[in-house]
Order: C-alpha cells, then structure tokens, then sequence
C-alpha cells in the first residue's frame, strides 16, 4: 500500500479553512527542526520553549489575516520568524547567547534515544554531546548559517536574504564551519558515529 | 574530463544547491580525487552529526500552542 504524505502548503489551506488537525499535523512535521534552530541558538531552554511558542502564535495569526504567501516554503517561513524572534530577544537584552546548560539538566536528555542497545545508547548521547560543544563553540555568524541551512533546509539565498548578507557570504560562513568543525573533530580526535 | 571544485563548490553540493553542469564537475572530481573524495566524506559525517542532535521540544509546548489556535479561532 502507497501513502503519500499531504504537502504543507495543502495543511496550510486547511488550517485556513479552520481545520485544527491540520495545524498539528504541520507542528508534529517541523517541530523538532524549529525547536533544534531556537535551542542552539539561545542556549536555554524555558527561552527556547517561550520563543518556540511565540513563532507558532505568529504562524497562526499570519495565517488567519492570510498574509502566508510562501508558495512551498512553510518551513523556511517559520524558521525565519523564529529567527527573527530570537534575535528580537537578543536586542532586547543586549547581548549574544553565550549561555550553558546546567550540570544538573540538559536539554538533551530529553532526546529519544533509539538503539535498545545500552551502550549504543550511552555512546549515542556522548556523541550528541559532543556535537553540541562543537557548534557552541562556533562563531554565532556561522552557527546561525549552520542551523538555517542544515536544520531550517533554507537555501544559501534564502539565508542571505534573512541575515542581511551576500549569498557568498553565507556559502562562506558555512564553508568556515565545516572547516572548523572538522578542525575541532580533528583536535579532540572525536568519533561522530556509533557504527 | 578534467575538473576541479573549491570548497564553496562541495558546501554547495552536499546541499543540492549546484547547476547540473557544476553537479557532474563535482561528481567527477569527488570519484577521481582522493583527497577532495576524504574532505566531502568528512562533510557527509559532520553533516549527519548534525541530522542525529535534533531535539524533540516538550510535549506541553505543542498542547499550549493548539490551546491557543482552538481559543483564538474565528466564530
């Protein structure tokens, strides 16, 4: 048996005509990407859940006045406001995200971990670790153009136009940090796979 | 065929974003030059690096947002 998935722009135009379930449907698809792009930002995760929310509370009210005319990019919009918004918040408080997890909680334990085997499991979470140290220790221009690009799937158009630069400036941004990734992979000679 | 790629050229193709013409040149060097085939291969794995630390947001937060949609709703 076939079953295709509805696109989002037709979950859109149901959500617009009023059905809910459509509007769920497009949170459960995109959620994890949005809420992926707002943490590794922010770096904390009560601003992460309230700017999560207020995007989506914009995706709703944009819709509604039938101001969305993205055309096949629903996620790409989305992503731009809760970029937008995120750097609203940093405006706001006039500093760039430099903040940590605690010791006693990190927002990563929170993933689901698929492997039934433990110590795949414990090797999974060590290197999901250690990916979050290396994009936090990115320089912000190029771990803003990573999560665009990589978990908002904008294209390097789409991410010059929101970030106010050239196209070859964010294909440069990305180039340096994967680059520097590598480097830093390199240096604490980590191993990325479980395999 | 004799090709060469730059960085900006693999970033590119790793994301789908080159000219056919460009995808074939990029093809072709990454199968026939072994230490641009290493470097892509590296940014295939920091690439899936990425894919594997997505983060599943609270349930609670996808309950309040449709709170939110049903309560806001147009008569």
């Amino acid at each position: 048996m076939c079953t295709q998935q509805i696109s989002d722009n037709e979950l859109v135009a149901q959500f617009i005509k009023g059905d809910e379930n459509a509007l769920q449907k497009l949170i459960i698809r995109h959620e994890k990407k949005v809420y992926t792009s707002i943490y590794l930002l922010v770096k904390d995760s009560d601003m992460a859940n309230d700017i999560f929310q207020d995007t989506f509370i914009k995706v709703i009210n944009t819709l509604r006045t039938g101001h969305y005319n993205e055309e096949g990019k629903f996620l790409s919009w989305v992503l731009r406001i809760a970029h937008n918004l995120t750097i609203d918040h940093f405006r706001g408080q006039k500093r760039m995200p430099m903040a940590y997890d605690t010791e006693e909680y990190s927002i990563f334990d929170t993933l689901p971990l698929m492997d039934s085997n433990i110590e795949d499991r414990i090797i999974n979470k060590q290197i999901q670790t250690q990916v979050r140290q290396l994009i936090d220790q990115l320089p912000f221009d190029q771990k803003e153009v990573v999560i665009m690009r990589h978990y908002g799937n904008m294209s390097f158009k789409e991410i010059a136009e929101t970030t106010n630069v050239s196209i070859n400036t964010s294909l440069g941004r990305m180039r340096y940090a994967i680059i520097n990734l590598r480097k830093m992979i390199e240096e604490k000679n980590l191993m990325l796979s479980a395999d | 065929m004799k090709s060469e790629c730059t960085l900006n050229d693999l970033v590119d193709y790793l994301y789908n974003e080159t000219q056919l013409l460009k995808t074939v040149e990029v093809q072709y060097t990454i199968d026939n030059n072994e230490e641009v085939n290493e470097i892509y291969h590296e940014m295939v794995a920091i690439s899936k690096a990425l894919d594997d630390s997505l983060i599943t947001p609270p349930g609670c937060l996808r309950e309040s947002i449709m709170n939110y949609a049903r309560i806001s709703a147009p008569f």
